[in-house]
């Protein structure tokens, strides 16, 4: 499965590709913002997406409602943090399919993306 | 039923086995305080969890079942319906269904179909049409299909609880918050849209609000608001096109599908998934968008609003009051949760669901693992033997230490490494035996139940308390033990306690009390059944007695009430005839007293007449290794168990005598009769030692002594149970190995007594 990471920080891209290699998955791509990810989701043709909210030049919101516009399965999970709690929804609302909030656990993650996958198989199938 | 996974299968039946008979319990506890929300919710709860497995499993007569009972709890959880009576015994009914098919899953046979009258009285209770074993198919609009046949059906109907993992209900006050301030502005466009010039501009509008809603409903996994949305969505794609007749009947349907959106929302404020059925209006809204029309007799009239609508629809009632909101009445507590702006006054159903769904995380979880019985079986028989081998090794230790010709150094070792594996074997014992342990409470968990079909039956007041429940007894006991208890309680409660009307006038509560209560005492569990019923009649049973030849009148003159009562346990005693002039008691009291002998236990009965009786039954914790004193008959060795000796004396040649062709001996103030074991197991040879110690045991209450040639000691002794013909000739329960290797037999207290005080009777018959 190929997982897309966009995020700012290589500190926090490095940390989230232990864990998804820890879980077994090695196709990962990275982006530093959100529109480097929008250059890169087309070749990439990515399973999952991984976005952080904020990002310099496109924050994760924006790439989300853009991103949206082309491909409206794509399965994303946004990650947040404690203080943008109250604005996921806005985030839903965009098209986030699940969220997790930062520091997270492997089991967190893992437990996000097994979620997130099965309900988007299951509404795909 | 196609092949399920035996494995799963099993699963299943273990889980939802447990699931139900806690089910039934909570719906007799649910009769004496009906509407509790909290136990309303939980009963549900557990039959929800029963369905939904039995669904994956393809157990069509399972889920008709469940489901028909859901509906009505449903119905109960939203007080559109009080639990009385009548509709009780449905549930309990369907309860006993459900059980049986457990069973038929057990054995490996096929469901039963359920009675189709009881499928059709609770169908009639929660108003729908009774579900047949075969799920009914809604048949939705194609277009509208897409989040509507989720794991909750568009076409449930109900209120239940929110379900939904604990990071997205951290955020379901910011989505109701969202959504509440979204639906107003829809509300506004749909209602100027039979005046507006430009539909295609607020149908655009319309869509991309609801674009926003749906991502937000799917996320928080609403399947029907889903699908509500959607209508609206594919309404607003279509306005443009739709004619001004067209118009009349969707503009309504929308307001009214807004408006079932904004109490649905409201709902989810109250951690609550509130369900309509919807079917209709979807598929109405659907067939207007697409220029369809509405079939004939669903028209609405002109200028009809949003509840028109819905009623038309069958949505809802014109009038609110049969509208599945949660009563305010019915959950007082929810009420300060609504006002609370966040999760964070951690309303109680989603912390209750965090610790169920969370094993991993959860502390409290016990972590068990299940193993089969006969596992345990062959441990405790391998701590049998060690037993015994430890019994040898402390023997030959005991040798050493006495041989001179023995090293000091040795000899202390051995002494040393003896006294080490006695103390190890005893607490592997200890441990595979509280391995065995099982609280008695799943079997006190089944009374409820009975006395309340009794007390309905006999039409008395009945209450039962039980205490202890928590107590731990051996699997055995378990198992031997909940017939004769259903016996007792039976009685108790049809013999014992007396209707109504007659305890007024005697002066008692209306409501009579059983009391079931376990402790542990010693060595032994203690069950008592206590009622403050009319207790037992004390004449009558002596009349009996002497009628059955158990007594005399001379004799019963002189019997305690106590030594009276037991005679109520005697076989034979339970005759139709003796039940009637008893009042009854006395059912199978016998079988009562076999099981329980059976467990090496007493019973022990008390009663005061006007007031009530008591029964009391001591069981051994365990059966199998039990203490013993080891005497000496002739030259034999037997066991006898310690828990019945009460002394040993060396009775004078002028305290043993002979009443009536019986032996008796003087002990203090009483007189007890006396038997000489080398004569009962014939030992007494030409050289036999004179049976000069005299063992005082007592089972039953009854005490009885037994001359024996001398006394070896005490030894933890393990009973093999003996060849059938030879356990039925001697009073011999088992038989053991001693610590010398030799085998020996163990007497038979419950049976030496018995035959003594049989051939009391028999001589003086």
């Amino acid at each position: 499965m190929k997982i897309l990471l966009v995020d700012d920080s290589k500190t926090m891209r490095k940390i989230q590709r232990s864990v998804l290699t820890q879980l077994g998955h090695t196709e990962i791509e990275e982006a530093c913002d959100g529109q480097d990810a929008m250059s890169k989701v087309g070749a990439f043709g990515p399973d999952l997406l991984l976005v952080d909210w904020n990002m310099p030049n496109m924050d994760g919101l924006t790439f989300v409602k853009k991103y949206r516009e082309m491909n409206k399965d794509t399965p994303i999970i946004m990650v947040t943090t404690e203080s943008e709690r109250s604005r996921v929804v806005e985030a839903i609302k965009a098209g986030v399919n699940n969220y997790v909030v930062k520091p997270f656990t492997p089991d967190v993650l893992s437990q996000r993306i097994d979620e997130t996958l099965t309900k988007a198989g299951a509404s795909a199938g | 039923m196609s092949v399920v996974d035996p494995e799963i299968l099993q699963d299943f039946l273990t889980e939802s086995g447990e699931l139900l008979e806690q089910f039934d319990q909570d719906l007799v506890l649910l009769e004496s305080t009906p509407g509790d929300p909290e136990l309303l919710n939980k009963v549900f709860r557990a039959l929800h969890t029963i369905k939904g497995s039995a669904s994956f499993l393809g157990l069509a007569e399972l889920v008709s079942v469940a489901h028909a009972s859901e509906d009505v709890l449903n119905l109960a959880r939203r007080g559109e319906l009080t639990l009385d009576r009548r509709i009780m015994d449905l549930l309990l009914d369907a309860v006993d269904v459900l059980r049986c098919h457990f069973d038929e899953l057990e054995n490996g046979r096929g469901l039963t179909t359920p009675d189709p009258a009881l499928l059709e009285a609770l169908g009639a209770l929660s108003g729908g049409a009774p579900a047949p074993a075969q799920s009914e198919t809604p048949a939705p609009e194609a277009a509208l299909e897409a989040g509507g046949d989720d794991e909750a059906s568009a076409s449930d109907t109900g209120v239940r609880e929110l379900e939904l993992p604990e990071n997205k209900l951290d955020l379901i006050d910011f989505m109701v918050a969202d959504i509440e301030e979204t639906l107003p502005s829809l509300q506004m466009f749909i209602d100027g849209l039979r005046d507006t010039e430009d539909r295609g501009a607020v149908g655009a509008e319309v869509g991309e609000i609801c674009e926003a809603l749906a991502r937000s409903v799917e996320f928080f996994e609403c399947a029907q608001m889903g699908t509500l949305i959607d209508c609206l969505s594919i309404a607003a794609e279509n306005f443009d096109a739709v004619d001004e007749a067209c118009m009349e009947q969707l503009a309504p349907r929308l307001q009214g599908a807004i408006s079932v959106l904004t109490e649905q929302a409201e709902g989810l404020s109250k951690r609550k998934v509130i369900q309509y059925p919807i079917n209709d209006l979807s598929g109405r809204i659907a067939d207007l968008v697409l220029g369809h029309g509405v079939e004939p007799g669903a028209e609405l009239p002109a200028g009809a609003d949003a509840e028109a609508a819905l009623a038309m629809d069958a949505v809802r009632g014109g009038d609110a009051s049969d509208a599945p909101v949660e009563e305010e009445n019915g959950t007082p507590a929810s009420a300060p949760e609504t006002s609370s702006p966040t999760g964070a006054a951690a309303p109680s159903a989603p912390v209750e669901r965090a610790g169920r769904e969370a094993p991993g995380g959860a502390p409290k979880v016990e972590q068990t693992i299940r193993i089969e019985v006969s596992r345990l079986e062959t441990l405790l028989n391998l701590v049998g033997e060690l037993v015994l081998q430890k019994n040898r090794v402390g023997a030959l230790s005991r040798r050493v230490t006495d041989d001179d010709h023995v090293c000091a150094d040795t000899r202390e070792a051995m002494t040393q490494a003896s006294s080490d594996l006695d103390r190890v074997t005893g607490d592997i014992q200890l441990a595979v035996m509280r391995a065995r342990l099982q609280s008695l409470e799943r079997l006190f968990g089944k009374y409820p139940r009975l006395i309340r079909d009794l007390s309905r039956k006999t039409e008395k007041k009945i209450r039962l308390e039980i205490e202890g429940a928590e107590t731990e007894v051996d699997k055995s006991v378990i198992e031997e033990l909940g017939d004769p208890l259903v016996h007792l309680l039976r009685n108790s409660a049809d013999h014992g306690i007396e209707t109504p009307e007659e305890r007024l006038d005697a002066g008692k509560p209306e409501e009579g009390v059983i009391r079931l209560s376990a402790a542990q005492e010693g060595d032994c569990a203690l069950v008592r059944i206590i009622d403050d019923g009319r207790g037992l009649p004390r004449e009558r049973i002596v009349e009996k007695a002497i009628e059955r030849g158990l007594t005399t009148a001379d004799e019963a003159a002189h019997l305690s009430d106590r030594e009276v009562f037991r005679f109520i346990l005697a076989a034979g005693f339970s005759t139709a005839a003796a039940v009637s002039d008893l009042s009854g008691r006395g059912v199978g009291m016998d079988v009562v007293r076999t099981n329980i002998e059976k467990l090496k236990g007493t019973i022990d009965v008390d009663s005061v007449e006007g007031q009530g009786t008591t029964i009391s039954i001591r069981i051994p914790l365990t059966v199998a290794i039990m203490p013993a004193m080891m005497v000496g008959v002739g030259d034999e060795l037997y066991a006898i168990p310690l828990t019945n000796i009460v002394e040993i004396v060396r009775p004078g040649a002028d305290e043993v005598s002979t009443i009536r062709g019986q032996k008796v001996m003087t002990l203090r103030d009483s007189v007890l009769p006396l038997v000489n074991l080398l004569d009962v197991f014939d030992a007494g040879g030409a050289g036999a030692q004179k049976a000069s110690f005299a063992v005082v045991v007592e089972v039953n209450g009854q005490r009885l002594g037994m001359l024996v040639s001398c006394l070896v000691g005490q030894q933890e002794v393990v009973i093999k149970p003996l060849d059938e013909m030879l356990a039925q000739s001697k009073a011999v329960s088992g038989a053991t190995v001693r610590d010398d290797g030799g085998v020996s037999l163990v007497v038979d207290i419950g049976r030496l007594v018995e035959s003594v005080s049989g051939s009391e009777a028999g001589t003086v018959a």
